[in-house]
């Protein structure tokens, strides 16, 4: 049997580059993808699929090329391909390839995800919809889908590597969970998981959306503490922190970090942690056939390690994290895996006079550089005098690393964030921000 | 493929497609002139979709065993009470015409083009500038139970370029972007597009943080192209209507905006979100959506069309094979009318001029947007003034639409964008003049 394709044995395409005498490196993916698309609570559209492709690096004198295809039966076109291209690349003189190490013994999923069923699926948003209405009979799940995604990816290179790591995920995403009427009130929401999703993961969103009734609008520009909910939170990671300790960018100049610099709070602790059981980053190895492992990213408010891959490790010389994703058509790129940051000892989310940002709107739009930002404080709330009010047309403007380092406290709300897969952030109230109203 | 339909008809199902899609791609980036990745990629794949016992199944593959993926589609269909607007049988080939096509010169021409873009006479503080240039050579096919077939190539070239400048503890960085339909001819001029890079991100480093409040703006056509997007095209998509998302539902008729604001969405226009037919094999058409201030219409699919008794539009488009058709946008423009730049500002007097953006965001259930501007400057007594950064504007749909005193005379057409939206993104494009907006809040850090 073919350990990976259906098509095209690998032993072939793997032949065909050995008689090149070139190093080489193949990354294939094959992959089961089932979807369900939810409107206006029902499920109406089913969609399922098999991709299987490949990648291959390949290194002629020092330079790298890369080409992939999903076409394997044209498996030699797309070697000729990445060897064409490592003779014109005249790339920097780092080997990228990974030699073989024992990785690491995670647990990445619950193999009963394997056999969930439309049925099981239908069952599930029947459930989910019927305690959703229960908190009020006009809620609605308006648009959202239900995904279940199964992969392969096997690492075969001219060092010797040979592995294959299983992955599988479901998740259901509410893109508007919505209570029609005068003012429509609308959240957007969800859950991934590596276990199988059961109707109490919808907990807490009916009481989400119906404490947004009565939105005010605030006026003028104010400045008073802000408790960035984890949420918002792994949204602004996600946007600046990540980007700004990525090595290759380091490299490129495109961030400003150097290691020991202070730039958080010294309350501050972050690392990034690959071998986290059941963790939704967790892997056994890399993109590139690195053993996953934990570091220490930010200790004591002090930057104690960039993330790496192969080529970046070996370019500044410092140690590989195993940190390279990838798709069957990218060359690796740097991400965290698992990113943690360390929560405190204080529940924070009842703190008053402050304004409460639940979810932020334009995360994308943050300056990667600089750290500015100004965002929509959406589903937000202001708390003053023991009253909790919604808010509507407010505005949070400041800059991320100011921002980082006026923290009030840190929460003790440590948790998986829905809005990036990967990270588990606590909540922190923060100073320095201003708010923008009417 | 005839015979594999009526197969399907056979089987049962109402309605079925079959599409076939092949794509050639290459990506070159160089980082201060260095090469950091070259690659190609060749991909295709298949896809059957049928309406069976009302509800719609859709399978995609590798293979072109196009029976198994009938079977599959079938399977998947759960029983429902989709009924989807029919459209006359079309038979159609287009080809987008291309001067220099992308798979007629070598990588290494590609590459050599590339570098020869970059600014030798940059500041000093510019730290990195990055090119990253793409092109895509598509072909599709489509066929389906009421007769059509229909053909596509299509060509795409993309370049972006990243400037990055630091000066002590503070970094800043600017992009700009050339995108369009057609071969490596697209990129004529690109160097100027650096060059201007450059020049603006050495600025910000010394611009100093917009103030936050509320002030009456110029927004220039990328900008304004941004906000027909964002916050008219979403909440006319008739999805988002369906589902009572959007702040537009039940206007149909009245008046949602000023006078002689019109705003519509034409797939046929030679721009980023040129689309001669959508998913589902209906042809473009140029869709009035405000006219005069008046809202007319919605962005339809098949399905949405059925449901609301109107004429599918041609927006019914899906990312890929892999997914399912909604309403989406094409090319978004807000008609221009009398006014010139300069009258703009005299007339604002003290507030933002604010340029392009980085992005938006919108909520179309509360019709609460926002979007970052690319650059913003003080206007000061009618002239533009000094830079400043982090500007972004935060409005609502409706207060906005009837907040524009002025509507230029200067449309461009922006594009090079990917809108997303369910999880899947479409190239989509943006025309508007410049417009004059009264009372909107602007955030900003100081």
């Amino acid at each position: 049997m073919n350990k990976y394709s259906e098509s095209v044995s690998i032993e072939r395409i793997e032949s065909y580059a050995r008689k090149k005498d070139i190093e080489y490196e193949f990354y294939l993916v094959n992959s089961n993808d089932k979807e369900c698309d939810i409107f206006n609570d029902n499920i109406d559209y089913v969609t399922s699929g098999r991709q299987e492709g490949f990648s291959i690096r390949t290194i002629v004198d020092g330079n790298i090329g890369m080409a992939s295809t999903n076409n394997l039966i044209k498996y030699k076109e797309c070697i000729d391909s990445a060897v064409k291209i490592a003779n014109i690349s005249k790339q920097d003189q780092f080997s990228p390839f990974s030699y073989p190490k024992k990785g690491t013994k995670v647990k990445t999923f619950d193999k009963s995800l394997i056999d969930i069923s439309s049925e099981d699926i239908h069952n599930l948003i029947e459930e989910i919809k019927h305690n959703l209405k229960d908190k009020d009979k006009n809620i609605r799940i308006s648009k959202g889908c239900f995904t279940k995604s199964f992969s392969t990816r096997t690492i075969i290179n001219s060092n010797g590597v040979d592995i294959s790591e299983d992955f599988c995920s479901n998740s259901l995403n509410i893109e508007s969970l919505t209570l029609p009427g005068t003012d429509t009130l609308s959240i957007e929401t969800g859950v991934v998981s590596n276990k199988p999703i059961t109707p109490d993961s919808a907990n807490g969103w009916a009481e989400r959306l119906l404490s947004l009734k009565n939105k005010q609008a605030m006026n003028g520009v104010n400045s008073m503490p802000v408790i960035l909910h984890r949420e918002a939170l792994a949204q602004i990671f996600a946007a600046v922190l990540e980007p700004s300790i990525n090595a290759e960018r380091i490299i490129e100049k495109k961030s400003k970090l150097n290691i020991g610099d202070a730039i958080c709070d010294e309350r501050i602790n972050i690392v990034d942690d690959a071998t986290i059981d059941m963790g939704l980053g967790s892997y056994n190895y890399d993109g590139e056939g690195t053993p996953g492992k934990r570091t220490d990213i930010i200790n004591k408010g002090e930057l104690k390690s960039f993330l790496h891959n192969n080529y970046s490790s070996a370019k500044l010389d410092m140690e590989n994290t195993g940190n390279a994703w990838r798709s069957m058509s990218t060359k690796p790129y740097i991400e965290s895996s698992n990113l943690v940051m360390q929560g405190g000892n204080k529940d924070i989310l009842d703190t008053e006079n402050c304004l409460f940002v639940r979810e932020i709107m334009g995360a994308h739009t943050i300056d990667k550089s600089s750290g500015t930002f100004s965002l929509g404080a959406v589903e937000s709330f202001l708390v003053k005098d023991g009253k909790r009010t919604a808010v509507k047309d407010t505005m949070i403007a400041g800059n991320f690393y100011q921002m980082m380092k006026s923290i009030i406290e840190i929460g003790n709300d440590q948790k998986s964030c829905y809005s990036s897969s990967g990270y588990y952030l606590p909540s922190i109230l923060v100073d320095g921000i201003n708010i923008i109203g009417q | 493929m005839e015979d594999f339909i009526d197969k399907a008809l056979e089987m049962g199902a109402e309605y079925c497609e079959i599409n076939h899609s092949e794509v050639e791609r290459t990506g070159i980036e160089l980082s201060n002139k260095k090469v950091v990745d070259i690659s190609d990629n060749k991909g295709l794949l298949y896809s059957a979709r049928v309406l069976f016992n009302k509800g719609w199944g859709n399978a995609f593959s590798f293979s072109d065993d196009i029976d198994a993926l009938i079977k599959e589609a079938i399977d998947n269909a759960l029983p429902g009470n989709v009924k989807i607007e029919e459209t006359k049988e079309v038979k159609r080939s287009f080809k987008f015409d291309v001067k220099k096509n992308p798979l007629d010169y070598g990588i290494e021409e590609k590459k050599d083009l590339i570098k020869g873009y970059f600014d030798d006479h940059k500041n000093s503080k510019i730290k990195n500038t990055s090119i990253h240039y793409s092109d895509a050579v598509k072909k599709h096919e489509f066929w389906n139970s009421f007769g059509s077939n229909l053909k596509l190539n299509d060509t795409v070239c993309s370049a972006t370029v990243i400037s990055y400048a630091q000066s002590n503890e503070r970094m800043e960085s600017y992009f700009d972007n050339l995108s369009e339909h057609g071969g490596l001819e697209i990129l004529k001029g690109f160097e100027s597009k650096v060059k201007a890079c450059n020049k603006a991100v050495a600025e910000i480093l010394n611009a100093k943080n917009a103030k936050g409040g509320k002030f009456n703006i110029v927004v220039d056509q990328g900008l304004a192209g941004v906000f027909a997007h964002e916050a008219v095209g979403h909440a006319c998509e008739a999805d988002i209507i369906l589902s009572d998302n959007s702040v537009l539902k039940g206007m149909e008729g009245t008046k949602v905006g000023v006078d002689g604001l019109t705003i519509g969405d034409n797939g046929k226009l030679n721009n980023w979100g040129y689309c001669p037919y959508d998913s589902e094999g209906v042809i473009a058409q140029d869709t009035t959506l405000i006219e005069d201030g008046i809202l007319k219409g919605f962005l339809h699919s098949r399905e949405t069309a059925k449901v609301m008794g109107e004429e599918p539009t041609g927006n019914g488009r899906a990312q890929s094979l892999e997914n399912r058709p909604i309403p989406r946008m094409t090319n978004t423009y807000i008609k221009p009318k009398d006014w010139h730049f300069d009258e703009m500002l005299e007339d604002v007097k003290n507030g933002y001029y604010l340029k392009d953006s980085y992005g938006g965001q919108v909520d179309t259930a509360t019709g609460e947007f926002l979007f970052n501007a690319k650059e913003g400057f003080v206007i000061k007594n009618g002239i533009i003034a000094e830079r400043v950064r982090g500007a972004s504007m935060l409005g609502s749909i409706l207060k906005t639409l009837n907040s524009i005193r002025a509507i230029g005379n200067d449309i461009q057409y922006h594009g090079g964008g990917a809108c997303g939206k369910s999880g899947q993104y479409a190239l989509t494009g943006e025309g508007s003049p410049h417009l004059l907006l009264d009372n909107i809040t602007v955030g900003g850090a100081e």
